[in-house]
């Protein structure tokens, strides 16, 4: 909110506009590893994990750590996106090209691998850190390997600068000598379905030591050195390079807190080089900066000025008017709607919608100000609803006498949290007053769009890129048209000539031929209602073009009382294929697709997800998804699916996985902003184990408002 | 049609150009990510704005408290008007400043409690034994606390154990005034630290008229300055 009239008037006077704070600070980092992590993050290997140049190392990433690494050398690239899931568990999905590698028909060969680590014991004074890995434990397994291996660090060892971290390991199959084509070991096969993990073939066959030392020398450089036992023989007998040498040496520099990158002399015969991105998603590029707030208004003392406490005001048939045509344009100064709000002598209730902050917690706090601004001051007792399109999320009760005493008290969102209460809201507020003019509201949007298409084997990237509009109408409550129209300027994900050769009714592997359509298209066109089906119980039903793939209907119920972490649901849809051209057509191929699901938060923001149903091929089956979730929006989950088709009629990957990554916008630029973007990367689409794209599935509409995300954000109360 | 990434980027400008968007949602758009950081970018490269020249003359023509306050790290300074000003049941008078971007800092007889709109604000703070202290000119000793809000909507907790000390009697130079006042200074021993923090209590008034108060790990240490009470 702006300055009010009378400092305008104070700034006037000085005769300079007021010079602002907000606009350029930046956090003074001071040197504590709470707050200035990157001395206390390891280095990274060519596999992208925390390790020496091409050999692993014990040491985990700070928890919560996500990070990004390319590496080169003899031919080979492998970029590797690497997740510190828990403080234990690392984990890994690498895409590598090894250039005039040719198998299975490939020129240059391309693959994806997962991988995971388990850090079994923490570094202690005198014991070493130890952790046990599987490498490529479900791709095609040009890369499966397994280790067992010790870390344990020296500061300033022999009055040298700096800490030296030695490293020493057992490895079995692409870590040992014979590597993958170890005739011990299950053997590996270019070109095979892949995607299952190999438990068969680990911590089996010849096992070779590998070990290193790195010596980290100041906060900017660090040299290495390692022994690898890597035979690289498939790449040897290809010709891809030479090798000639177990020792690999290298020298890193410290760019940016955020990236490091690394020079190498490889086994004897290759240069390589290495960039390291890491970042973590609890430490904000450009911190949170929200606004101060508008004054919380104290009463008078009720002795001191009992007139003014006297609750006539409330016999007026015109005061809830009145009040109401007082509080929406105040509402409005932070971006909050008013939906509907209901007020008596002594208690007050707002139905608002969060249209600014991430959090709903801050509008909480803000609607609560602008009622003790404008509320008499008999209105002892605050509701506040938070609302998600028609959709009351849950109802936050704050006594007006706790909000005066407590605001510069220490601890203040502690201490008011513990008065407060937040329990389920009505669906409806009974004896409610809205807005005049309230619907229908219309919101338009038209700029750029990127679509992107990963892992083509001819080109690992692709794109379509073009013009969209978009429109949202809202005629009434919990009722929406929505739509969007593109139309492709350039690209080339048509160019690309892998048409499906599914076996399967080809509901997702059409993409080629639907980016080949026309080049203006309906992306999705449809309507939808959703409301409360009870306090507990929320509902949806949409009709028309509901994805770019597939349009028809879809219901949807969830039950999710707001202090629950526990949630059901419960989704049922029969969907037609859309024509290639996206327009208003259809294809012949219809299913009934629809799921039951388990929705639970667990401790330390980690959500499960169980979906079990029909998916879009009429394969029946499951889908587990786990998801860390950080306060602040950011979003990091993976996801498989087994349904009763055989991984020989799935294809390449044997069944459906992938990697959501939900990346809150505020993060970027710490002004206030409930945008996100969300990507959901899988190896390979296929056409089994595919869900419906619906939009405005319930749970994540509802879950922002409910008990466990307001608490979790309660220290923004106060904002 | 082939794609070029001078293509592509091109496109991407003309339609970013010439695009809009209206209505009472905040659209989850690619678009609209591309203006947020187009906008980041446009302020970090504006660089600090100077503080305009102040002088006695126009600061006795005002009504209105100012406040000038530097973030030390960073060397940003702004000036503050008061914006709110109220006790509650703690000792000591709780005044919010408020800068032209609406940045709050809030100090409870001198003594940083909050700040608003700065990034990893000071969401609260127990002042309780500074503000005794102060107020007697004399020392003292107590545990303190700041809360502090990190990246993922929670606090750190900081907890101080403090020693308030009087270093003795000094003239103060401010924009062409000089106050006679008493330096008093704490040393708060904490998880990241040892902090210091000085005072300047006008020796007439009693008023609270310099500060340098460490605000936490990651805003460092705040200024201010009572340019006219």
């Amino acid at each position: 909110m702006a300055l009010s009239p009378k400092l305008k008037k104070a700034s006037t006077q000085l005769g300079l506009p007021l010079c602002g704070l907000m606009a350029l600070c930046q956090p003074a980092w001071a040197q504590n590893a709470e707050v200035s992590p990157h001395t206390s993050q390891p280095s990274q290997n060519f596999y992208g994990l925390p390790g020496l140049i091409d050999t692993p190392s014990a040491e985990a990433l700070p928890d919560g750590q996500l990070t990004i690494t390319s590496s080169y050398f003899g031919g080979t690239t492998r970029s590797t996106l690497t997740f510190q899931a828990t403080p234990r568990i690392t984990a890994s999905f690498r895409y590598a090209g090894i250039k005039d590698l040719n198998i299975g028909g490939f020129v240059d060969y391309r693959d994806r691998s997962f991988d995971l680590r388990y850090l079994a014991l923490k570094e202690k004074r005198y014991t070493p850190a130890v952790a046990f890995g599987l490498q490529d434990f479900a791709g095609t397994g040009i890369y499966s390997g397994e280790y067992i291996v010790a870390t344990k660090t020296f500061t300033q060892p022999l009055s040298l600068p700096g800490k030296i971290k030695v490293t020493a390991g057992v490895g079995w199959g692409r870590l040992a000598k014979g590597g993958i084509s170890d005739p011990t070991r299950p053997t590996f096969v270019a070109g095979s379905t892949g995607g299952e993990p190999a438990y068969d073939a680990w911590f089996r066959g010849t096992a070779s030591p590998f070990g290193g030392i790195e010596w980290q020398i100041n906060d900017r450089f660090g040299v290495k050195a390692e022994y690898s036992a890597d035979s690289y023989d498939r790449e040897t007998r290809e010709g891809v390079f030479d090798r000639k040498s177990s020792v690999n040496f290298g020298a890193e520099y410290q760019y940016s807190e955020r990236l490091r990158l690394g020079a190498y002399y490889l086994y004897g015969s290759e240069f390589g080089i290495n960039a390291q991105f890491q970042l973590n998603p609890k430490r904000a590029i450009t911190p949170s900066r929200v606004s101060g707030p508008r004054p919380l208004l104290v009463r008078p003392a009720r002795r001191v000025n009992p007139q003014a406490w006297s609750t006539d005001w409330a016999n007026s048939a015109t005061a809830p008017t009145q009040l109401r045509d007082l509080i929406q344009p105040k509402l409005a100064e932070d971006g909050i709607v008013l939906d509907s709000m209901k007020v008596t002598a002594n208690s007050a209730e707002l139905r608002i919608t969060n249209t600014r902050f991430s959090s709903e917690t801050v509008a909480i706090g803000r609607s609560a100000r602008v009622m003790a601004e404008i509320l008499p001051p008999s209105v002892e007792t605050f509701k506040i609803t938070p609302m998600n399109n028609g959709l009351a999320l849950s109802t936050v009760t704050i006594r007006r006498s706790d909000l005066e005493a407590l605001e510069f008290q220490p601890q203040a969102a502690d201490a008011l949290l513990a008065v407060s209460n937040i329990s389920g809201a009505a669906p409806n507020l009974v004896g409610e007053i809205r807005p005049e003019g309230q619907f229908p509201q219309l919101s338009f949007s038209l700029g750029p769009y990127i679509q992107p298409s990963y892992f083509d084997p001819d080109r690992p990237v692709r794109a379509d890129a073009g013009i969209e509009a978009q429109f949202n109408y809202r005629f009434g409550q919990g009722w929406n048209v929505a739509g969007s129209l593109r139309h492709r300027l350039t690209g080339n994900i048509g160019t690309s000539n892998r048409l499906s050769n599914s076996v399967l009714p080809r509901v997702r592997t059409n993409a080629i031929l639907y980016a080949r359509g026309s080049s203006t298209y309906i992306q999705d066109l449809y309507v939808s209602k959703q409301w409360k089906a009870g306090t507990n119980t929320y509902a949806r039903l949409s009709a028309g073009y509901l994805e770019q793939m597939f349009g028809g209907v879809s219901g949807e119920l969830l039950w999710k009382p707001t202090n629950s972490r526990l949630a059901l649901g419960v989704e049922g849809n029969y969907v037609k294929q859309r024509s290639f051209d996206r327009d208003l057509d259809f294809q012949s191929y219809s299913v009934a697709t629809g799921h039951v699901s388990a929705y639970y938060e667990m401790n330390n923001g980690y959500l499960a997800q169980l979906d079990v149903g029909r998916y879009l091929a009429g394969d029946y089956g499951a889908t587990m998804t786990l998801t860390r979730e950080f306060a602040n929006g950011w979003k990091v989950g993976g996801f498989f699916t087994l349904t009763d088709v055989s991984a020989a009629d799935f294809g390449e990957g044997s069944f459906d996985k992938g990697i959501q990554l939900t990346v809150p916008v505020k993060w970027f630029i710490g002004s206030s902003s409930k945008r996100t973007n969300s990507t959901t990367i899988r190896p390979i689409q296929r056409d089994g184990g595919a869900r419906l794209n619906v939009q405005g599935r319930l749970y994540e509409q509802v879950r922002s408002g409910h008990k466990s995300d307001i608490v979790s954000d309660w220290s923004r109360i106060w904002e | 049609m082939k794609m070029t990434l001078p293509r592509l980027i091109s496109i991407a400008l003309i339609t970013a150009l010439t695009a809009c968007s209206s209505g009472t949602e905040s659209e989850n758009t690619q678009l609209e990510s591309l203006r947020d950081l187009r906008d980041t970018i446009k302020a970090s490269r504006a660089g600090p704005k100077p503080l305009p020249p102040i002088s006695r003359d126009k600061l006795n023509q005002l009504q209105n408290p100012i406040l000038k306050v530097t973030i030390e790290g960073t060397g940003v300074e702004g000036l503050l008007l008061q914006h709110v000003k109220r006790t509650d049941a703690s000792a000591g008078q709780i005044v919010v400043w408020r800068s032209g971007d609406n940045a709050d800092v809030i100090l409870r007889s001198g003594v940083l409690i909050g700040t608003r709109g700065l990034g990893n604000d000071v969401a609260s703070g127990n002042a309780a034994m500074a503000v005794r202290a102060l107020r007697n000119r004399q020392g003292g000793s107590g545990q303190r606390s700041l809360d502090v809000r990190n990246d993922s909507n929670g606090l750190l907790r900081i907890s101080m154990r403090c020693t308030m000390r009087v270093i003795g009697n000094e003239t103060l130079s401010i924009v062409q005034k000089n106050f006679a006042t008493k330096h008093m200074q704490e040393q708060c021993d904490t998880d990241f630290g040892t902090v210091t923090n000085d005072y300047w209590v006008d020796s007439r008034s009693g008023v609270v008229i310099k500060t340098n108060q460490w605000a936490g790990p990651y805003l460092g240490k705040i200024g201010t300055t009572v340019l006219n009470n």
